[in-house]
Order: C-alpha cells, then sequence, then structure tokens
C-alpha cells in the first residue's frame, strides 16, 4: 500500500514538473516577430534592434516544459551622486536560430536613482513615463563591451505580492548612430528574494 | 423505503412508455424535407461579452421511411460586432501616456450536425412539435478583432484580446414547431454545447461559442 502511494506522489510529482513553465510568446500582428504587450508576468520581453526581433530566450526544465530566462534587476553602487538600477535580461534574434548566431547577447535599461532607492521607491514608479533620454539603455555581445546610449522607458505596471515582483513596461533607444532599438515591451515576474535593494 | 421504490418504479414505467410513445413517433411522422431558417442567436457561454449572431440554418431530411429518421443540418453564424475597450500606452514624450481604444469583436461560427427528429405533438390544427437531437457536430468558430482608430507606430494595446480560430466536436438539440396550412412554416429554437476543449494558454482568450439561436423559416417537403 504504501509503495503504491509513493508511485502515485512520484508521477504526481513528474506530471507537474513536466507541465509547468510556458513560452507564453503571444504574437503581436502589427510588429512582426514581437510578442504583445501584456502585464501577466509572463517573463517575455521582445524588441528589434536594427529592425531584427529579438526576444528573451527559454531553456527547458530538466522533465519537461519551457523556463524563460527571468531577468536581473540590480542596483549598483558608484562613485558619483546617484547609484545605478540596472534591468538586465538575455537576447537572442527571434527566427529560431540559437544564442549563438545573435549578434547581441544582453540587453540592458540603466536608470540613475538615489542612493537610499529601496524596493518601495521601485514600486512608486508603477505609471512612471520617464522624460525623453532620461536613461541609458546598452547591448552587449560577446566581443564588445557594452556601449550605453539613450533610452526611453516607461514602467507601465509594477506591484509586488508575497514573493514575486512584478512589471511591465515600453522602451526603446538608440546607441551611437548605428544601433537602434525600437518597440521594445517587457513584462517580467521575478522573486522579490534576488532584489539587492 | 417501499414507497420511494413504488415511485421509481412508477416513474420508470411511465419513461418506457413515453420511450416506445417517441420512437413510434419518429417512424409515423418521418417524412422528407429540406428546410431554411434564420433568426437572432446569443451565445450563453459568455466570458463578459455578449456575442449575437445572424444564423442561417438549412436542415435536410433525406429518408421518409420508418428507418431513416436521419437528419443533417448546416448553421452558418453571421457575426454582429460587438464592442469592446482597451487601453494603449506610448513612450513617445509627444504623445498622451494612455489612450482608450474601442474594440471591434466578430465572433463567427460554422456548424455541421447529424442527429434524428422525435415527434412529440400534433395539436387540433395539424400543426407538429418536433424534438430534434443531435449528438454530433462539427464546429468550427473564430473570433476576429479588432482595435479602432489608433496610431499603430506610436501606441501599444495593453492585454489585447487576440484572435482565435478554434474548433472541435460539439451536441445539439432543437425543438422545432411546424405550422401552417401545409405545415410548411417553422419556428425553431436550438441550442449548441460549446466545442470539446482546444487548448489556449492567452488569460482573455475567449470561450467557444454555445449558441443558443431562434429561428423562423420554411420547410420544403417533397416525395422521393
Amino acid at each position: 500500500m504504501k509503495s503504491i502511494s509513493s508511485i502515485t506522489a512520484v508521477c504526481m510529482i513528474i506530471l507537474l514538473l513536466s507541465s509547468c513553465g510556458k513560452r507564453n510568446f503571444y504574437a503581436d500582428a502589427d510588429d512582426p516577430g514581437l510578442s504583445i504587450l501584456s502585464s501577466y508576468g509572463f517573463n517575455i520581453a521582445s524588441v528589434y534592434i536594427n529592425k531584427v526581433p529579438y526576444v528573451n530566450p527559454y531553456k527547458k526544465g530538466i522533465i519537461g516544459g519551457i523556463v524563460n530566462y527571468a531577468p536581473t534587476l540590480r542596483k549598483t553602487q558608484t562613485n558619483s551622486l546617484l547609484d545605478t538600477l540596472s534591468l538586465t535580461w538575455p537576447i537572442s534574434k527571434n527566427d529560431n536560430s540559437t544564442g549563438y548566431n545573435s549578434s547581441y547577447q544582453n540587453i540592458s535599461l540603466l536608470i540613475p536613482v538615489p542612493k537610499s532607492f529601496s524596493l518601495n521607491d521601485f514600486i512608486a514608479l508603477s505609471g512612471k513615463r520617464f522624460p525623453a533620454n532620461a536613461n541609458a539603455i546598452a547591448v552587449n555581445s560577446f566581443f564588445n563591451p557594452p556601449n550605453p546610449g539613450t533610452s526611453n522607458l516607461y514602467f507601465i505596471n509594477i506591484s509586488l505580492d508575497t514573493t514575486a515582483l512584478s512589471f511591465s513596461g515600453l522602451f526603446d533607444g538608440k546607441i551611437g548612430d548605428s544601433i537602434v532599438i525600437s518597440k521594445g515591451r517587457f513584462d517580467f515576474k521575478i522573486d522579490k528574494n534576488t532584489i539587492n535593494f | 423505503m417501499a414507497c420511494l421504490q413504488i415511485l421509481l418504479m412508477k416513474i420508470l414505467r411511465i419513461l418506457s412508455i413515453h420511450i416506445i410513445f417517441i420512437f413510434f413517433s419518429v417512424a409515423a411522422n418521418a417524412q422528407s424535407f429540406l428546410s431554411i431558417s434564420t433568426g437572432i442567436s446569443t451565445n450563453v457561454n459568455q466570458n463578459g461579452k455578449s456575442f449575437y449572431h445572424v444564423p442561417i440554418c438549412i436542415q435536410w431530411k433525406p429518408g421518409n421511411s420508418r428507418n431513416s429518421p436521419f437528419l443533417f443540418e448546416l448553421d452558418y453564424g453571421i457575426p454582429l460586432i460587438t464592442k469592446g475597450s482597451g487601453d494603449a500606452y506610448s513612450l513617445n514624450p509627444q504623445l498622451p501616456e494612455k489612450v482608450s481604444l474601442t474594440e471591434d469583436i466578430r465572433a463567427s461560427i460554422f456548424t455541421i450536425s447529424v442527429g434524428f427528429q422525435i415527434h412529440l405533438l400534433t395539436n387540433k390544427k395539424n400543426n407538429t412539435l418536433y424534438l430534434d437531437l443531435f449528438p454530433l457536430a462539427i464546429s468550427s468558430q473564430s473570433y476576429k478583432v479588432t482595435y479602432k482608430n489608433y496610431d499603430k507606430e506610436n501606441y501599444e494595446v495593453m492585454n489585447p484580446d487576440l484572435n482565435r480560430e478554434t474548433g472541435g466536436l460539439a451536441m445539439a438539440m432543437a425543438l422545432v414547431y411546424n405550422f401552417g396550412k401545409k405545415q410548411d412554416m417553422m419556428a425553431m429554437i436550438r441550442f449548441q454545447s460549446p466545442t470539446t476543449a482546444s487548448k489556449n494558454d492567452y488569460p482573455h482568450a475567449f470561450k467557444s461559442i454555445a449558441p443558443l439561436q431562434l429561428t423562423f423559416g420554411y420547410n420544403f417537403f417533397y416525395k422521393k
């Protein structure tokens, strides 16, 4: 009897693990290659870099299912009056090629914040559209270090529950004369314990 | 306990008499016909919005012998536009951060059904009431969503409703009342179940349509 219960429990766990996790990429009919703008905590972000669609990649679970790569949200101390809040996530071309074929591997939104910036201050950014070019944006590849340009950023929704921080919004930017970042949208949900502020 | 048993026996006896009567009626009232009807239909499997159609319904009962009570039906629901709303957001500092949008949703449905007809009643004027049962129906359904009059270059719709194509198996039943001098006029109330589950993970996805329709039309009886 005990062994039947154990087998049933193992089967249930395998089923749960194999069914959890989805890509959550819902194509935007107006912007080919990008996902729609959403605020469901899908952990999906997409953007055009020089008109090529990029999306955060995913990994497959050990048993099954799909897990989208989540961003890191960190505050970095600087020697200046302001620290930097960075929101960084991996990207790859949304054309079924592998990440190694992409020109860029990461994208970062860099926001100058006071030294005292806290999680509550971040939540208070919900609904805030920053003034034009108030923030920085950077993309990097394996061979080229990030070289920040200017960005526009709009946090449409930010919310916190007992375990997770959810935030969604829009962004674009320009790095020098050669890299144009457009139509960016993100919908993230991250463990609040991963935040360092 | 004994009373309950007696009551159950009585119910079973009445039911069995009805079943015999019904099967007898199927044979007794079998007649070939083609009917065309139209009217109004609403979706009873709603998720927040009411969807209406103008149904075009064609019924064909090919056989007139007691051994062929089968009935075929084609239904197409011409969608009436349902209005919805949404919000769109812009990064462009020259434009308002948020605009409210009007949304048009067209939900269409096409169904092929196979079933049989059971005679229920005939009154003094020879008007008849039938029950049509369709244990097998194949239904194709689609939702088309359009957000109107907004700057697609500068605005993005938040959590938009998405177009959806779905389909599957369903069941249907209808009450049909034939009237007029030659029983050539007909009125019908028809209900169709939602289709068998089709997977869609998007949170705002529309549910499968389950139309409840009222139609009026004409019967063309013919002899084979």
